[in-house]
């Protein structure tokens, strides 16, 4: 049943199916051949439950926040505010795209916008001050990914709506893993750049004048994170509600910054619903391969599965990270994730770890998973805004990012508590 | 004569689906402030509406069928082409129309069995367990007219490439329904910061 599952997955992926109707015909097929009572006739009743979830609505309103910042400029000046104050350090504009992408990730949870803002501004720099072009593209393409990781993360609200896993828990978990890796990216390009100074580029002098005239450019995305992340621990309003107090925020940020033009809110609209019809038609065809999944007794093999292998909490453990390692390498990360979160967490959480722990690390799996290739996202966006040269000079750039995000993943595994300790102080 | 009446229905299902852009993304932004007075409300006047997220999970469920539209028309539902990337360009517009099939073969399932749900609904006269009692077949139909559209846009979507691959033009094929590059999502968001900024009249 299991090799079935993977054939049919990687068979449909292969003829380059839509990941959507990967899943949703993956759970037909199923259904087909294993279930008694044909579970496709549930379709429509899990199709309905999956589109008018509540904890859902929260998606679309985070993709319009960020959607409405990012079309109102907001997010663009952030990189000229924060380059000034951090290209003294080794490595230089470097540390601008990773503290850049950090930034935007606290408004936004896009991946290509992130990765095709940072690079439409950084990758001309390459040259200008003679850069590692590999190490620079790495590092856009690397922190790109903490977009998911650091709240409002739509990866965390799919968790949390799948698992019925705390999202205010989740959101607050995100946070240390999240600013301690775009700390450890830094400190790989530091490193970096202290073996080999050729690679830091010719150093940029910033006056103190321009850090100053800068900074206004910071609040807003400051606010906006704020606004979103404290109205849910100050308890006035859910997850789903902070995403709407940010939508209205935006607005108010574009109408300051006198950009909330009918033109700006028509891109942020058109932008909004065509990556909403992406990600709920894939969540709602996970939805129901996961009824499947339950209905054909898969998840209970996939459990006896692994009891039969008598690993041990830890072994266990390490192969599901093994599985989503090898996995990443050539599936997209959204359906990776809520193909298979339903049917690891229950295994994981039985063995006594803490769902909200094994969210953040799944999260942390998944950015492995956007810049490995052949198929990791943030590669093909960042060579796509370079546009000449090869894709592998993005991908040989990201391997110390890489070998960083690896060493997250283990300090994660033996350190529970990065992710832990905020969310136990709040309770 | 045929590709004539099948461009003209998929230009016609354009216009509908970017009405439904403006709709959907208009009633988020409602519901937004909707939602922003509640919480004012319900923290400065202890009072609260009640009921607010029910009546998001409805939108979301609408909101999220017409965009499933857009979406296709902009081929914006994620695909792998790995393999089909290696093949020759007839081959690869065969995969896209696989691909296609592959879609409006799932969600047309779905909507075979959404209609029954939706009779059931319409008949037993369903309400919601809440203090809205909300009666399921209005917010069902809408969301069924969404996933009706998708479904329709896709079969047209689908004849008019299979005309194209016919008369062997991969070109239109690709323009139609063809894998999203890197570069193509890339040009969107260009393309969407243009608009933004007003310099090109959408």
């Amino acid at each position: 049943m299991i090799a079935v599952t993977l054939v049919s997955l990687f068979g449909l992926l292969l003829l380059s199916l839509p990941v959507a109707a990967v899943l949703g015909l993956t759970g037909v097929i199923l259904s087909e051949i294993y279930s008694f009572i044909p579970a496709t006739r549930g379709i429509a009743t899990i199709g309905w439950q999956a589109m008018n979830d509540a904890v859902l609505v929260a998606v679309p309103l985070f993709v319009l926040m960020g959607e409405i910042l990012l079309r109102s400029g907001v997010a663009a000046r952030m990189y000229a505010a924060l380059s000034g104050w951090l290209v003294w350090l080794p490595g230089g504009l470097m540390h601008a795209n990773i503290a850049t992408s950090t930034l935007f990730a606290a408004t936004s949870g896009s991946s290509v916008a992130t990765a095709a803002t940072v690079g439409t501004t950084a990758i001309p720099e390459i040259r200008r001050h003679g850069y590692h072009e590999r190490l620079f593209l790495g590092s856009i393409a690397a922190s790109g990914t903490l977009g998911i990781l650091i709240p409002p993360s739509i990866n965390l609200i799919l968790y949390g709506a799948m698992t019925n896993t705390s999202i205010p828990g989740l959101y607050l978990a995100g946070i240390i893993p999240g600013l301690g890796l775009a700390v450890m990216f830094s400190v790989t390009v530091w490193l970096a750049c202290r073996l080999r100074p050729d690679w830091g580029g010719r150093r940029i002098e910033a006056g103190w004048d321009a850090r100053l005239r800068g900074l206004p450019h910071l609040i807003p995305p400051l606010f906006i994170f704020l606004l979103v992340v404290g109205s849910i621990y100050a308890g006035w309003a859910t997850p789903t509600e902070a995403a709407a107090l940010g939508v209205l925020g935006s607005l108010a940020i574009a109408a300051l910054g006198r950009s909330l033009t009918r033109t700006m809110l028509h891109a942020a609209f058109a932008g909004t619903i065509r990556t909403t019809g992406m990600l709920l038609a894939i969540t709602t065809a996970a939805y129901f391969l996961n009824f499947v999944f339950g209905n054909i007794g898969l998840t209970r093999n996939v459990t006896s599965f692994f009891n039969d292998l008598n690993l041990g909490p830890l072994g266990t453990l390490m192969v599901i990270i093994l599985f989503y390692l090898v996995l990443g390498l050539f599936m997209e990360t959204l359906s990776l994730m809520v193909a298979t979160v339903p049917i690891f967490t229950p295994i994981v959480t039985g063995l006594g770890y803490d769902p909200v722990w094994f969210g953040i690390l799944v999260i942390l799996l998944i950015e492995t998973a956007m810049i490995t290739p052949p198929v990791g996202v943030n590669l093909f966006v960042v060579q796509g805004v370079r546009g000449r040269g090869s894709l592998s000079d993005v991908a040989r750039g990201v391997l110390p990012f890489l070998g960083t995000l690896l060493l997250a993943i283990v300090l994660i595994v033996i350190f529970p508590q990065i992710a832990l300790v905020l969310p136990n102080w709040m309770k | 004569m045929i590709t004539r009446g099948l461009d003209s229905t998929l230009s016609g299902l354009r216009r509908l689906s970017a009405g439904g852009v403006w709709l959907g993304g208009g009633l988020l932004t409602l519901y937004c402030g909707a939602v922003g007075v509640e919480v004012l409300m319900r923290r400065f006047a202890g009072h609260s509406f009640g009921g607010l997220d029910e009546i998001g999970g409805y939108l979301l469920a609408f909101v999220a069928a017409i965009a499933f539209t857009e979406t296709l028309l902009n081929r914006g539902h994620i695909r792998i082409d790995l393999v089909q990337a290696r093949l020759p360009r007839l081959g690869q517009a065969a995969f896209d129309l696989l691909a296609l099939a592959g879609m409006i073969g799932f969600y047309g399932l779905l909507l075979n069995y959404a209609a029954t749900l939706l009779t059931r609904s319409v008949t037993m006269g369903t309400r919601s367990m809440t203090p809205l009692a909300v009666l399921q077949w209005v917010p069902q139909s809408l969301w069924f007219a969404g996933i009706a559209l998708f479904v329709v846009t896709g079969a047209v979507l689908f004849l008019r490439a299979l005309v194209a691959l016919a008369a062997g033009d991969a070109a239109t094929v690709q323009a139609l329904i063809g894998a999203r590059s890197a570069d193509d999502d890339l040009a969107e968001e260009k393309a969407l910061n243009d608009m933004a900024a007003g310099e090109v009249r959408a």
